[in-house]
């Protein structure tokens, strides 16, 4: 299971640094804005566009493998802490399967919305710019299909009698808070 | 033929159910109660949101919808065009009724002579019923503009590219701002001016938060819209009859919310007045100015869209268009302005009588 | 299948896959699709897939989401809010339960820049949480605290369920935002009741501090508070000034942090590395779930299912008291499963003409409805807030644990529903003096 999912850890690498660097894009770009606003009454150029046709769409979907790694993703364990230990763990791992398909539905679907858009050539205009956004339109299939993926695998390593919950120390660690603040 | 089962559609709005633009629906959705058997509900905000209605319409999770089309420049790039150009129907020729001009002027460009339209519509699952336009826009401003001189320095957030750029033309800044801002911004400040109708006043509660309006600055409208975009296989599914009944009530749906808009308008500038705020009008200078502001426009948007937009032959669109907004202003300003009926006999007359409705919108 | 039937069994689907343990958002993706397939067939269920998570999600105001927690991350991480804390410690050692009392201040102080309760929530959970835990607070008591305290967020102005109210229903939105205010405080004054209530009750869920400090540390102490003010005295200021709106807050308030963290030399590329991914990553595990309860909205809006609940309290509601019953009841079913505005923008059209015809203030009303909505923010087994929470704080506090935390807080706030339906003059006053 380790080396299945240091296949795709790579790649829920390079899409979480995406969404990183458009979280500071946001941050510097609206502050930007702001200040050349007030100083100079010449506000950057197309930020709402941006921040919402481009910034936004990266950080909802791209990460969503990266959180599903370091499980983060928010389920209730009300009920089934009173089920026997091996139903627990049967159950967990056919749910995979669910999230898996559920996943595959919302990647095909975003997918052929974003390959429309990309063959309409989708753009806004914003202050007399004009701004190309359909390659954002992937970032939605990219990030449900590679959560869709790691469910897979999860799904496999549990038919397979392996851990569903690999935890090796890579590359995605450079995100990961491992104590309180540092003073 | 089997029997006679009522068809039941979903109208999508996008829009609150205190917006006039809901009302309108309400009264399309009963005058096909009483002439049809189609059954059609008409959901506020709760279905979808302005920005999901054409995808909705496409696929069928509404069957008919409301729908912005500057929202959507790529998907309705040839769309855009007319609703560009209408700040030909608030200058030049004087229009008694520019609003059921600039529907007519973009109705017949759209259904009749805009092949390219309707190679749109058609990958968009969509088929185009009737237009729309919100009038009389004015600047809603907490630090007054009495003069178009004025609008140098402020800062001014615009609901369409015509009117930003007539604010930049005369040395304002545009501010981008999302619909929901704008009432805090102008309560804060941010922003000294929106360019809106004076109904927005009450309908959004501007009234609040601002000092002034100066009416009919630039006086243009918003004509973007299909106020009845329908899916297309529901279309396929009606009868001809059913067709023909739809598509006018769809234009007198654009007519009925043109008409309530205009009411409430007055209403907004009554109620500035009540509550002893400014409402400026605007002088015959000013108006001169709008006239030469649009005259320089033309060729802007007409490069904007052959640049940016990527469209074919826009000069000989435009010049249609143009021609169809005179044409338009000569018809309507025979007209009574409170009769819907008159405006709605028009459009049949030069519109709708000339759709076959058992191949439009269907091959 | 009639349409509302099929929109019930999707509701109590729905609980059954969370019950057994489904993540939430997978959940909340399934059973939409899964119905609409079943009331319209598969291309318009394939359509709410196509449409509505993308449009969603490329929104300008949902930005201020992912700055607000970088902010409240960033603050975190370098310490700037530690020495807040260690103030309040030493100022408010003697209170029962004195950090947990001051993270509802914090928290009312946040909710006046945010729109929102989740992005106060958030921003209060990372700030506040952890200064309480490692002061030996209980987690039921640190978490119950600051997500109850979140739901100030959208009642004290600037709001945008107030403002969507104001819009829908007609009523002045700076009334209301003064109504919303009234609100607002006398719940923040209701939670720091059941601070103080339960500290006395069990004094260990809050060590109280046996440390005495002499007025010279205390003003020392004061000097580590000082980034924390001019971070929060810029961001106020800004907003009010009109020099950026709400939104921007966010982005200009974690710009700000940076630049003060750097100025005391504790910004280090670590700290800042990990601030953006718990930015992105609590962003993204929250929206796929806000998503779906989004998607789930429009779900029940085609069905049916929210008239038909309507239907059945309009027919039992004869008098304005059995309304209100009525609505508290619908509420709380909804903000079971809605987040806010989906519930407002679908029930209202419903629920505002019965109101009038009862004779109920509008005003009024709005302010109950935000205030009822907001709890819905902290019940199971859709609570946002508690959903926020529980990704911004240790891993070891359960959502179960968030959720028993909450209890006693829900409990004043129905405490404060009776009230102001008691004394309306706790809404009124305020927008009375305008
Ligand atoms: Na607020
Ligand atoms: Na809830």
């Amino acid at each position: 299971m380790r080396f299945i999912v240091s296949l795709i850890d790579p790649a829920t690498f390079v899409l979480a640094i995406v969404a990183g660097l458009a979280v500071v894009a946001m941050m510097v770009q609206v502050s930007l804005d702001v200040v050349m606003d007030v100083l100079f009454g010449t506000p950057v150029p197309a930020t709402l566009t941006l921040v919402a046709g481009y910034y936004m769409p990266l950080i909802t979907f791209l990460p969503l493998a990266f959180v599903e790694r370091l499980e983060s993703h928010i389920s209730v364990e009300v009920m089934t802490q009173f089920f026997p230990a091996r139903g627990q763990k049967h159950l967990h791992g056919w749910i995979f399967l669910f999230c898996c398909i559920v996943c595959g539905m919302l990647t095909y679907a975003t997918w052929i919305e974003a390959v429309d858009k990309f063959h309409i050539g989708s753009f806004s205009i914003e202050r007399g710019i004009k701004i190309v956004n359909w390659p954002v339109r992937f970032a939605a299939p990219a990030g449900y299909g590679l959560l869709c993926l790691l469910f897979l695998l999860k799904f496999i390593a549990y038919l397979a009698g392996a851990s569903m919950h690999p935890d090796t120390r890579n590359r995605l660690d450079i995100f990961k808070n491992d104590g309180g603040p540092n003073e | 033929a089997g029997p006679v089962v009522a068809k039941d559609l979903r109208y999508a709005v996008g829009l609150p159910e205190s917006s006039y633009n809901f009302d309108a629906a309400v009264a399309f959705s009963e005058e096909l109660a009483e002439t049809t058997d189609l059954d059609v509900k008409v959901f506020g905000m709760s279905l979808l949101g302005l920005n999901e209605i054409p995808g909705g319409i496409r696929d069928g999770l509404a069957d008919i919808g409301y729908t912005l089309f500057p929202y959507f420049p790529a998907e309705f790039s040839e769309l855009n065009l007319p609703a560009n150009l209408s700040m030909l129907a608030t200058s030049g020729t004087p229009a008694q009724n520019a609003g059921p001009a600039m529907i007519g002027a973009s109705m017949e460009y759209i259904m009749l002579n805009c092949p390219d339209c309707q190679e749109q519509l058609k990958s968009l699952n969509t088929v185009y019923l009737s237009g729309g336009a919100a009038v009389d826009y004015g600047l809603v401003c907490n630090t007054p503009v009495r003069s178009i001189e004025d609008i140098a320095g402020k800062r001014v957030r615009t609901g369409t590219p015509d009117m930003g750029r007539f604010i930049e033309y005369y040395g304002g800044t545009q501010v981008a701002l999302s619909g929901n801002e704008i009432y805090d911004a102008l309560s804060t400040g941010n922003v000294d001016c929106s360019t809106n109708s004076p109904e927005n006043l009450t309908g959004l509660r501007y009234i609040e938060v601002v000092d002034s309006i100066t009416h009919l600055m630039p006086g243009s409208m918003f004509s973007g819209l299909g106020t009845a975009n329908m899916n297309r296989d529901t279309w396929a599914g009606l009868t001809e009859d059913e067709r023909r009944a739809v598509m006018e009530a769809g234009g007198r749906l654009a007519l009925n919310a043109w008409e309530i808009l205009k009411e409430r308008n007055e209403a907004g500038l009554a109620a500035m007045e009540d509550e002893g705020k400014e409402v400026i009008q605007i002088s015959e200078d000013d108006k001169a100015k709008i006239t030469a502001f649009v005259e320089q426009d033309y060729p802007v948007v007409t490069a904007q869209f052959a640049e940016q937009y990527g469209l074919e032959n826009v000069e000989a669109k435009a010049e249609m268009i143009k021609g169809l907004v005179e044409k338009w202003k000569g018809l309507t300003n025979e007209v009574d302005g409170a009769d819907i009926q008159a405006f709605s006999d028009l459009y049949v007359q030069e519109i709708y009588s000339k759709i076959d409705t058992s191949t439009y919108g269907l091959e | 299948m009639t349409n509302v039937e099929i929109g019930l069994t999707g509701l109590a689907v729905l609980i059954i896959l969370i019950g057994l343990r489904v993540p939430i958002a997978i959940a909340l993706f399934s059973v939409p699709f899964a119905g609409i397939y079943a009331m319209f067939g598969w291309r318009p269920a394939l359509g709410a897939l196509k449409v509505i998570p993308y449009d969603f999600a490329a929104s300008w105001e949902l930005s201020s989401i992912p700055m607000f927690l970088l902010m409240g991350y960033l603050a975190y991480h370098t310490g700037i809010t530690a020495g807040l804390f260690d103030a309040a410690r030493v100022w408010l050692a003697r209170l029962p339960g004195g950090l947990a009392i001051a993270s509802i201040f914090g928290a009312s102080g946040f909710a006046a820049v945010t729109g929102s309760s989740v992005a106060t929530a958030a921003a209060m959970g990372k700030i506040a949480v952890p200064e309480m835990q490692r002061h030996g607070y209980d987690p039921r008591l640190s978490t119950g605290t600051v997500a109850a305290a979140g739901t100030i967020g959208a009642l004290i102005p600037p709001s945008i369920l107030l403002i969507l109210y104001g819009i829908i229903a007609e009523v002045p939105i700076n009334k209301l935002f003064l109504g919303g205010a009234g609100v607002g405080l006398l719940s923040a004054f209701a939670y720091v009741l059941v601070v103080i209530i339960w500290v006395k009750l069990r004094p260990d869920v809050a060590p109280r501090s046996d440390e005495s400090h002499t007025m010279r540390e205390r003003l020392t102490m004061l000097r580590k508070v000082l980034p924390a003010l001019l971070l929060a005295f810029m961001v106020f200021g800004g907003l009010f000034a009109g020099l950026f709106t709400p939104t921007e807050a966010g982005a200009v308030g974690a710009a700000l942090c940076t630049l003060i963290a750097a100025g005391q030399r504790k910004l280090t590329m670590r700290n800042f590395r990990i601030s953006v991914g718990e930015a992105f990553a609590t962003t993204s595990a929250l929206l796929f779930i806000v998503i779906g309860a989004n998607l789930l909205a429009r779900f029940v809006a085609l069905s049916g299912v929210d008239a038909y609940i309507a239907d059945v309290v309009a027919a039992v509601s004869s008098s304005t008291v059995l309304f209100l019953l009525g609505i508290v009841t619908i509420y709380l079913v909804l903000g079971m499963f809605l987040e806010p505005t989906g519930a407002m923008i679908i029930t209202l059209p419903i629920v505002l003409p019965v109101a009038s015809t009862l004779g109920v203030n509008e005003l009024w009303f709005g302010i109950f409805l935000a205030k009822i909505l907001e709890v819905g923010m902290i019940t199971p087994p859709i609570g946002l807030n508690v959903f926020v929470l529980k990704n911004v704080v240790d891993r070891s506090i359960s959502l179960g644990t968030i959720f028993k935390g909450t209890t006693w807080f829900l409990v004043a706030d129905m405490l404060v529903l009776v009230t102001i339906v008691l004394v309306p003059a706790f809404v009124l006053l305020l927008p009375g003096l305008l």
